[in-house]
């Protein structure tokens, strides 16, 4: 009998809550921008991770992403995103593989039109190529 | 459905074996999408997080120490997009989900297969309210109950990874949902 149920609620979830079908493929991509050259930036802060006082009840998101001698800070509010590399310095920073940022002398760099979703970073400073570990914004 | 092994796909994919990362995706996306889902976010929020995971697991393609606990290191990452996002996003229902409230108008019945349909449409309303019975159950038991009902079934070391329970606790609580399931089911003439 319990064996049966649960049959039935795994043809249910099959039915009534499929994967959606373009996900296979998102994940199958997924694999084409690997980049083992790159140094991983591990998320080291997150403002969501912090009691609501820090979060002060607007819908800014801050971030720090962490490598030995870099990093990577960042703050999303409702799709702009206000970068800035500690310590300060000139580099090429590419959003999600995609929009290429112009970083000025003082490390900062801002982007408009970032979407809700996975991002990720790939900073380019002289010697190193950086990449931020993905996370959903 | 047996799934395939999943440590030995991963340490092909992880040398550069396309085709093995394609048979990873096949075997444990549906496992990333049912802990999404799980957590009641939005059709939206699910399959950013779902998107993350696996961007994250190529990331770490490198990294990850213990190929055979792909799985669990999969269903935890979810886990906790899924934890963070909850805090950004309004939880929904499962119920809103598309698919089942294609079910609540089922489409007119053709006149030349009606004893077909109508059998059909009995197993569809019964699906349905199996289904809705579930989202009924409390938190635990819906989070529980949808991660373990994943086709094919996951590992209870990955079920503990995608809930938090640990995983001598998954055996009882599972047992608990699904009686607490029939009661409901006996309660609303289901069967």
């Amino acid at each position: 009998m319990s064996d049966d149920l649960e049959d039935e609620l795994r043809l249910a979830a099959a039915m009534l809550d499929p994967l959606p079908g373009d996900a296979l493929q998102i994940a199958v991509d997924a694999f084409v921008v690997h980049a083992l050259d790159a140094e991983l930036a591990a998320l080291s802060f997150d403002s969501l991770d912090e009691p609501a006082l820090v979060r002060s009840g607007d819908t800014s998101r801050l971030l720090t992403f962490s490598v030995p001698g870099l990093s990577i800070e960042v703050e999303i509010i409702g799709g702009r995103l206000l970068g800035q590399l500690l310590p300060p310095q000139e580099a090429a920073v590419v959003v999600n593989g995609r929009l290429a940022l112009v970083v000025d002398v003082f490390g900062r760099f801002e982007a408009d039109g970032v979407p809700a979703g996975s991002l990720s970073l790939r900073c380019e400073v002289p010697g190193r190529t950086v990449v931020t570990e993905w996370l959903t914004v | 459905m047996e799934r395939a092994d999943t440590g030995e796909l991963f340490r092909a994919a992880a040398a550069g074996d396309n085709a093995a990362w394609k048979e990873l995706v096949t075997a444990l996306a549906p496992l990333v999408w049912s802990i999404a889902r799980s957590y009641r976010l939005s059709d939206a929020d699910c399959r950013e997080v779902y998107a993350t995971a696996w961007f994250k697991l190529v990331q770490n393609l490198g990294r990850i120490r213990e190929p055979d606990k792909v799985g669990a290191w999969l269903a935890s990452t979810t886990r906790h997009e899924c934890l963070k996002i909850a805090k950004t996003a309004r939880p929904v229902q499962i119920d809103d989900h598309p698919a089942v409230l294609d079910l609540r108008s089922p489409e007119p019945t053709p006149e030349e297969a009606v004893v077909e349909a109508e059998k059909e449409a009995d197993r569809r309303a019964r699906m349905r309210a199996l289904w809705l019975a579930v989202q009924d159950l409390g938190e635990t038991c819906q989070r529980l109950l949808r991660v373990l009902m994943t086709s094919p079934p996951p590992s209870y070391a990955e079920v503990s990874a995608a809930t938090g329970m640990a995983v001598g606790s998954i055996g009882p609580i599972r047992q608990r949902c699904l009686a607490r399931l029939r009661a409901l089911l006996e309660e609303r003439g289901v069967r």
